[in-house]
């Protein structure tokens, strides 16, 4: 009797991604071992349960974050650099005026980046959405509990917990934990996890949401 | 500039409905990301369109949970929409966008210890697929959350060959492409897998 299948040969065979030589050994020695037999038929059932699992539609609500949040951020500073080299391609090499056009361009480009560098700092930073919909409660009981994390004070009422001031518009009072990047610092505040395991922010009308802070290392 | 990108906006809010249709992907890559390439905002709606139930997919069975599905896919298609220029067409569209997910998961969600939340929370599965009819709703929904459940008890490197196979559909050269690994690693990783899933499936009847 020859050796039995390898549990890879098996899985491969399935997926009908297995050598030539190899599947002929492999059938043969099939018809003469129910134990493979069994084993085929039970890796079979797994990949057909798998085949029957479900696919998901996005929610529609996805694409309206992804566009309001594309509205926020921009495309960098690609448009300039992909003219440059495209006339880069098209310009005859070695030309005297490629040198000159490269030159400029070069320059022109260090001048683009810069200034948007500049433009982008003033900008205010994204705000990152978990949970948009349903809108958040506002929240109208007393105020459960107060914290102070570093220079911030955290207020926990009906459930939610709020940062102080942070319902005031205005570009300055967009706070850390309103930037992605602020949010990676928040969620790995040292103090963060003393709210619990599930953090809402309100930021005006938007609700950030931190999870399973305390999983984080 | 202001009304093309309005247009993509607008346009973009219906894109959740698009059938992505994994199978014609590949045609017109390169002709896409010039059109991207060279301000054609429509080009990225085209994009969305295809990949989202893709990539939301994906993420879905990788996170476990529609929440952060919803969030990891947003956060993909922005890196998509910055670095498509980047595309060099070496690959197809498809498994550059499926690599691209995962590295995004892998630093989101390597972070992060996965909790095992209250089943009644937590069955993976989003919105259902209205197209489907109920006679391809095979696995009944206790099913589907089990089997859910085992994928996301599996380690990531073998969950991530198994979803690409048997979910995704793609073949061993490709998902050795999306994984920067030879396809005897991927042969090995999506093996495994499948023997995990088979304890852990037995084990939860
Ligand atoms: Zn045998």
């Amino acid at each position: 009797m020859s050796q039995h299948a390898t549990a890879e040969d098996l899985s491969a065979y399935l997926d009908d991604e297995l050598a030539a030589p190899v599947t002929l050994r492999l059938v043969e020695h099939l018809e003469e071992c129910a134990s493979c037999r069994e084993r085929l038929r039970d890796t079979r059932r797994v990949i057909g349960t798998l085949r029957q699992l479900e696919r998901a539609v996005p929610p529609p609500l996805l694409a309206r974050t992804v566009q309001r949040r594309l509205s926020l951020a921009p495309r960098a500073s690609r448009g300039l650099l992909e003219r440059v080299e495209d006339r880069l391609r098209t310009t005859p090499q070695g030309s005297p005026l490629f040198f000159t056009f490269f030159l400029v361009a070069c320059l022109a480009a260090l001048v683009y980046f810069f200034a948007s560098g500049v433009e982008r700092a003033r900008q205010p930073r994204t705000v990152l959405i978990v949970g948009e919909l349903p809108p958040p409660p506002i929240p109208t009981g007393e105020i459960e509990q107060v914290r102070q994390l570093d220079a911030a004070s955290y207020e926990l009422v009906d459930g939610l917990w709020r940062q102080h001031g942070i319902e005031q518009r205005g570009a300055d009072l967009r706070v850390e934990a309103s930037s992605e990047e602020g949010r990676a610092l928040l969620a790995i505040h040292p103090q963060l996890p003393t709210l619990g395991d599930r953090v809402l922010l309100r930021v005006d009308e938007m609700v950030v949401e931190l999870h399973g802070l305390n999983a984080l290392d | 500039m202001e009304p093309a990108t309005n247009a993509v906006h607008r346009q973009l809010d219906h894109a959740s409905y698009g059938e992505a249709g994994v199978g014609e992907v590949g045609h017109g890559d390169l002709d896409l990301v010039t059109r991207h390439r060279h301000g054609d905002e429509t080009a990225f709606v085209e994009v969305y369109q295809r990949f989202s139930p893709m990539v939301y997919n994906l993420t879905l069975r990788m996170s476990g949970n529609a929440e952060d599905a919803a969030d990891l896919t947003q956060e993909v298609f922005l890196r998509l929409y910055r670095h498509l220029v980047k595309f060099a067409g070496r690959s197809t569209l498809k498994t550059w966008i499926y690599r691209v997910t995962l590295n995004y998961c892998h630093s989101r969600l390597g972070r992060k210890q996965l909790v095992i939340k209250p089943l009644e929370r937590d069955d993976g599965r989003g919105v259902e697929d209205p197209r489907r009819g109920p006679e391809e709703r095979t696995l009944a929904h206790d099913a589907q959350r089990l089997v859910g459940m085992a994928l996301r008890q599996l380690k990531p490197t073998f969950r991530e060959a198994v979803i690409l196979r048997d979910l995704e559909g793609l073949s061993y050269a490709e998902i050795a492409e999306v994984l920067k690994l030879r396809v005897g690693t991927v042969r090995s990783r999506i093996s495994r897998g499948r023997e995990r899933l088979k304890t852990l499936l037995e084990k939860s009847q």
